[in-house]
């Protein structure tokens, strides 16, 4: 009985789930991740729910660094392949960090090599912090550039408390969402050729900006998404703060409105019902 | 920032032998300690790899975790960079161009 219990605790015992759920609860197992059955259940549902919503196969890269340790942290909810911890990073139960000068995350692909189309390509990432806080312009969630018009990129803006981004796939910068709180989700989206929405949820609930005319370039992004800095054409700087908790990440692409408001809310339960830790 | 200050050469051979002592085992490139151009300062012009204590205790993979110390390759890489005793302290604005 013993034996079974602790079968079942380490996450080998997977029988029931959904095929995609368990392939990754066997992976983050194997590279020394302890999934706990509520954990285990959060991310069946999670994924069936994104499969029941048509937005599974649009997620092209999805991490979830909540494990302690970077194995596990790195590997790719959606396609099973690992990125690459850099620097200065710290593992924490539920979320990692940087250091603020070196620590990033390198996804193995770039937007294009993931399978986000050019008129398509979109990025998220759940971050939290003890307290409210403030992004400045060079402060990216994540990002990825070459030349400015296949630029994707979620950054700050400090002097209204604005979410930013540069893209994706174009060379405008825009800022948005007014005087939230920073924690929370946040997904930044090309919707076509010609617009762009940025989503946003927390406990109060979700806000977007509609869809905001801008152009899409007319290449597509060709350097490996790196997240809590930018990687430009392989230097990354621009690094965000080491108050930053971060809980998921990833690339998405298609999604309009209406999916994004389903996502953010299934990824802010997956990494809630997951942590213990809730966002404000 | 504590770690070694070396020269590009050096500096990316590090990072290659990081990666090949995962390649090896069949495992994903999944962390790297990274190395950064130095840009003002003391050391302008040289590399700077991170290789500070929670670096050192970074817990990589398996359960429990192992840390890069338990691993012979990387501690034969602290050795040839002369040894923890010649790492430096970098403020980290050197770092930034």
């Amino acid at each position: 009985m013993q034996y079974a219990y602790g079968y079942q605790l380490n996450g080998s015992q997977t029988s029931g789930l959904d095929p995609s759920a368990k392939a990754y609860i066997n992976a983050v197992v194997a590279a020394g991740a302890t999934v706990t059955s509520t954990q285990r259940t959060a991310i069946n549902n999670f994924v069936k729910g994104e499969k029941a919503g048509s937005t599974w196969a649009l997620l092209k890269r999805h991490y979830l660094p909540i494990w302690g340790v970077a194995a596990p942290n790195a590997i790719c909810m959606t396609s099973l392949t690992s990125g690459t911890f850099v620097g200065g990073v710290t593992h924490a139960s539920g979320y990692v960090t940087t250091n603020g000068s070196t620590g990033h995350f390198l996804s193995d692909a770039s937007p294009g090599q993931a399978g986000c189309t050019l008129n398509g390509s979109g990025v998220f990432a759940l971050i939290s912090a003890a307290s409210p806080f403030n992004l400045g312009n060079s402060n990216n969630i994540c990002g990825a550039s070459s030349t400015p018009t296949t630029r994707i990129s979620l950054v700050g803006n400090t002097t209204t408390s604005l979410f930013a981004g540069f893209g994706p796939n174009s060379s405008v910068f825009g800022a948005y969402l007014t005087g939230i709180d920073r924690r929370g989700v946040a997904h930044f989206q090309r919707n076509s050729s010609a617009d762009r929405f940025l989503s946003f949820r927390n406990s109060s609930g979700e806000v977007n900006t509609g869809l905001l005319a801008n152009a899409s370039g007319s290449l597509n992004s060709t350097i490996p998404m790196a997240f809590m800095a930018n990687n430009n054409n392989g230097v990354v700087s621009g690094y965000i703060p080491p108050t930053v908790y971060n809980g998921a990440w990833g690339m998405t692409d298609g999604f309009d409105i209406a999916k994004s408001q389903l996502f953010t809310a299934s990824l802010k339960t997956l990494w809630e019902t997951c942590t213990g830790l809730a966002l404000p | 920032m504590i770690g070694f200050i070396t020269d590009q050469y050096t500096a990316t051979q590090v990072n290659e032998a990081v990666s090949n002592a995962q390649v090896e085992r069949g495992l994903p490139v999944f962390w790297l300690p990274g190395k950064y151009e130095v840009f003002r300062g003391e050391h302008v012009g040289m590399y700077f790899i991170p290789c500070d204590d929670e670096t050192l205790s970074t817990p990589l993979r398996g359960n429990p975790p192992l840390h890069p110390t338990d691993f012979p390759e990387f501690q034969t890489i602290i050795e040839e960079l002369g040894g923890l005793d010649a790492r430096v302290d970098l403020p980290p604005e050197d770092i930034t161009e």
